[in-house]
């Protein structure tokens, strides 16, 4: 009887000790990843089509990499004007 | 002397058959509705189709969300003039800024002859179906009017074409008036430089090309990309040509 509260103390014990092992793993872990950071820059692209005579004739698209939507709207249509001109 | 009275009103009649103008409404729904009137004048061996302004405002938008709409007309006028004589189809084609006139033979169209009659401004009308360029048209033409002519390149029948749709319902013609007998007098392109249509339809990419450069030069040195694509051919009226069937 003696001996078996001795195994089953010793079974507790040792559980807790394994289990703050992992802790201690999971720590050195943390310490070693590296955190990555990403960045999503926001991009704009404006199309402008061009119909003459009821015909789609050309298609115009000015992708703005920096997410301007307002200057890639102005550029596209500039340059779709550029073509109608005549 | 009866026999020349009836002589001169029969030479009267077949002349009056023999030149004339019919305007035809056109109607065209691809990607944005457009529609415009068709003039087309003949004579016993000639033929000019000309599409006019539609009278609206020259350049109108629609914007959505990140796609714009610009819609104009061409000042120089999209025309076809056909010569019997010379089996020739000249037309007026107008790409950035610039006239073309592209030349190739007249099209041969199988067509397909109905026995369906219908009147159309009080001329009797005949059916025919036919395939042209990657499109299907149903067509009604006045077999009285005893000439192979008809709005845009549709042609060929024994009689002018008065009515014409393809099966897309993206093409529309319909005549509205007629005037037979006039004096007309068709001023075909002589000593114009043409060029062939298939030639043209080669070097429509590099056009392309050329002038996506000639803005990209234009434009300010920021984060940007601009792009200048050719239409998709499923948008235009000639789809595919003979050439690239075979």
């Amino acid at each position: 009887m003696r001996k078996l509260f001795f195994a089953l103390a010793f079974m507790l014990v040792g559980t807790f000790v394994f289990a703050n092992n992992i802790n201690e793993n999971a720590k050195i872990l943390n310490i070693e990843k590296t955190e990555t950071i990403k960045f999503i820059a926001d991009i704009c692209t404006i199309t402008v089509n061009i119909y003459i005579d009821g015909e789609l004739a050309a298609s115009a698209t000015w992708t703005d990499n920096d997410g301007d939507c307002e200057l890639a709207q102005a550029g596209a249509r500039m340059m779709a004007e550029m073509m109608l001109m005549e | 002397m009866r026999f020349f009275i009836v002589f001169f009103i029969v030479s009267l009649s077949v002349n009056a058959q023999n030149s004339g103008y019919i305007e035809y409404a056109y109607h065209t729904n691809r990607g944005i509705t457009y529609e415009t009137t068709g003039v087309l004048e003949f004579t016993r061996n000639q033929s000019k189709f000309t599409l006019l302004k539609s009278g609206n405002s020259t350049i109108a938008e629609e914007v959505n969300d990140n796609e714009i709409d610009l819609i104009s007309e061409s000042k120089k006028r999209p025309t076809n003039y056909i010569n019997l004589d010379s089996n020739d189809l000249l037309s007026n084609v107008t790409l950035f800024k610039k006239v073309y006139v592209t030349q190739e033979a007249i099209p041969r169209i199988t067509w397909n002859i109905k026995n369906e009659f219908k009147l159309l401004n009080n001329i009797e009308c005949q059916k025919a179906e036919g395939y042209f360029r990657g499109r299907t048209y149903t067509v009604w033409f006045a077999n009285k009017l005893t000439l192979p002519f008809g709005p845009w390149k549709l042609q060929g029948l024994p009689g002018i074409i008065m009515e014409a749709r393809d099966s897309k319902n993206e093409i529309y013609f319909r005549a509205k008036k007629i005037k037979l007998g006039e004096s007309i007098q068709i001023n075909y392109p002589k000593e114009v430089s043409y060029i062939t249509l298939k030639e043209f339809i080669k070097l429509k990419p590099k056009i392309f090309k050329e002038r996506e450069e000639m803005l990209k030069s234009k434009m300010p040195r920021s984060n940007t990309v601009f792009k200048l694509q050719m239409p998709p051919r499923t948008s235009q009226r000639e789809i595919i040509y003979e050439w690239e069937e075979n």
